[in-house]
């Protein structure tokens, strides 16, 4: 009992504004995975609310369910953490949409949240690997730049490629 | 997916493999000169290096190559090579990053990635002289490929060496061909005695390896030098402080980007060590130790190839016959068959890799691409040539 309340002292909490006014209460340890907002706490100090104006309240909140799990798990030193952030991770992927992967990837960016990027890239990448080229434009929402002519020739020279 | 920040997207792209991503150079100007760049290839390199994709296992047997997908091992798979075989060897000089340099009964010399299907051939390069030939014969000679960081360079190094009459003296002619300048130039001679032919230097870190002595005399004991790539110089590797290096003979490999050394005790005992820091003693350590087994051919030639994806395995090849995993944990040996492997064969691990084998590579691409052009007329003349061959 009085160990918990020691640690319940001892962690700072923060309240993270999202761009549409939600806010979030959050521990500082979970808070501070996300590179843009340790910067923040170390260079503002005092403040305990940090409004954050890219970024609106369903990803904010996406990207910090994935800080709290991995925050949790990282505490206990069990050996199998990394086990368990693996099958985690796996799970929290496993069912986006295009939509909300984009807009879930621009915001841990945004939030420099490194380890989320990581993982949802690989996740993109998975997702678009082997698609035909005018379907990865239209993911990308990429117009093709070429002269006429330009395209083919480029899919002459590494034909092999396209098999 | 609309406007993502470009290193993201380079981030994105980074994961993808070597085919796929020479298809997505016709996306746009933007992706292609993105794939084209210096530092998208190796910023693919390290993404692969890091995620432990992209790695295919090399087959050599006689003038036939083989490959296998390490990332979904279905098979081997013969894979088509630049240099006509003349029905005889064809010999593997280096490997890094992504490139091999193989090599054939008339001494030419291909420089090729084999994930791009590019290749140059390198001018030629005349036998080494003796200088004296009363009082010498031709010893060992031996390869290898590296890579300078600090000028973005391929380079093949070529040492040979002749034994004394006497058979204690030696001297060394060292060659080194630059991708850049598309030359050879001689450079200091090598002041160790190789030990014997192994196929190729081991590159690590800026640096190729080779087992020597320092005197040609029975039972001297065997080191490990290294090649500077960027510096031209020798120097010395540290071995681990327990090893035994009187007793046992040396082999070196790579293991995830690791130097590696394997100590063969008379056959009897076979120990793996990883230099965790290179030119650290200190970060040495002892992966495994194998002691006869049914379970394998001999403890005549037992190298390590790569970690398993999971990291918990070493594959390894075995008297040039089999395949085999070690665990780590339990030091135990399990067998590995792959569908269409061949019965004898020289393995090694390659990286799929977009590095060009062209020596203005990413300084104008305009050029490069009508060089490209060439290379693949000839690829196609050569291709020809060798399927009559065969």
């Amino acid at each position: 009992m009085s160990s918990s309340s020691t640690t319940t002292t001892t962690t700072r909490l923060l309240m993270l504004k999202a761009s549409d006014g939600v806010t979030f209460e959050v521990e500082e340890a979970v808070a501070t995975k996300l590179g843009a907002i340790n910067n923040m706490v170390e260079e503002e100090g005092s403040e305990d609310l940090i409004c954050l104006p890219n970024v609106n309240g369903k990803f904010l909140g996406m990207v910090l369910e994935w800080c709290k799990k991995h925050a949790n798990n990282n505490t206990n030193s069990d050996k199998g953490n990394d086990e368990v952030n693996k099958w985690w991770d796996k799970e929290f992927v496993m069912d986006l949409d295009q939509n909300t992967l984009y807009h879930l990837l621009m915001a841990a960016d945004y939030l420099s949240g490194t380890e989320l990027v990581d993982l949802l890239t690989e996740k993109v990448a998975s997702m678009i690997r082997g698609k035909k080229v005018e379907e990865i434009r239209e993911t990308f929402k990429i117009k093709s730049d070429f002269l006429p002519g330009q395209e083919e020739e480029i899919r002459k020279k590494n034909s092999w490629a396209f098999e | 997916m609309a406007y993502l920040p470009v290193e993201v997207v380079i981030d994105i792209l980074a994961r993808l493999p070597v085919k796929y991503l020479l298809c997505l150079r016709c996306v746009c100007k933007p992706w292609r000169s993105l794939i084209d760049s210096l530092d998208f290839i190796h910023f693919h390199i390290l993404k692969s290096i890091e995620t432990k994709t992209h790695f295919g296992l090399i087959l050599r047997k006689g003038f036939q190559l083989f490959s296998v997908d390490l990332d979904a091992p279905n098979g081997a798979v013969e894979l088509p090579h630049p240099l006509m075989s003349y029905s005889n060897d064809i010999k593997i000089l280096g490997s890094c990053n992504g490139l091999l340099c193989i090599c054939n009964v008339a001494e030419d010399i291909a420089l090729w990635n084999p994930s791009t299907k590019m290749h140059r051939l390198l001018p030629f390069l005349s036998s080494e002289r003796i200088r004296d030939p009363g009082m010498a014969i031709r010893g060992p000679r031996v390869y290898g490929l590296g890579y300078d960081a600090i000028s973005d360079d391929y380079k093949l190094v070529r040492v040979s060496q002749f034994i004394g009459l006497d058979y204690q003296s030696f001297e060394s002619e060292v060659k080194i061909y630059s991708l850049r300048t598309n030359e050879w130039k001689g450079i200091e001679d090598l002041p160790y005695a190789l030990c014997y032919t192994r196929r190729m230097g081991v590159h690590v870190n800026g640096f190729l390896h080779w087992v020597v002595i320092r005197k040609v005399k029975v039972d001297e004991s065997e080191l490990v030098v290294a090649l500077d790539i960027v510096a031209e110089s020798y120097k010395e590797v540290p071995l681990p402080e327990s090893l035994n290096n009187n007793q046992s003979h040396l082999d070196l490999g790579v293991l995830g980007g690791c130097l590696c050394v394997v100590a063969n005790y008379r056959e009897i005992d076979v120990e793996v060590w990883v230099m965790r820091e290179y030119g650290v003693q200190e970060s040495w350590m002892r992966l495994v130790k194998l002691g006869q087994s049914e379970e394998l051919v001999s403890l005549k030639l037992v190298r390590p190839l790569t970690y398993s994806k999971t990291g918990d395995d070493i594959l390894f090849e075995n008297d040039h016959k089999k395949l085999f995993l070690c665990d780590l944990k339990s030091q135990r040996i399990k067998d590995v068959r792959i569908c269409g492997m061949p019965d004898t064969f020289e393995a090694l691990v390659c990286l799929s890799s977009l590095v060009s084998v062209n020596a203005s590579r990413g300084r104008d691409s305009r050029n490069q691409e009508s060089r490209e052009d060439n290379t693949r007329m000839r690829d196609n003349f050569l291709s020809e040539g060798f399927k009559l061959v065969l």
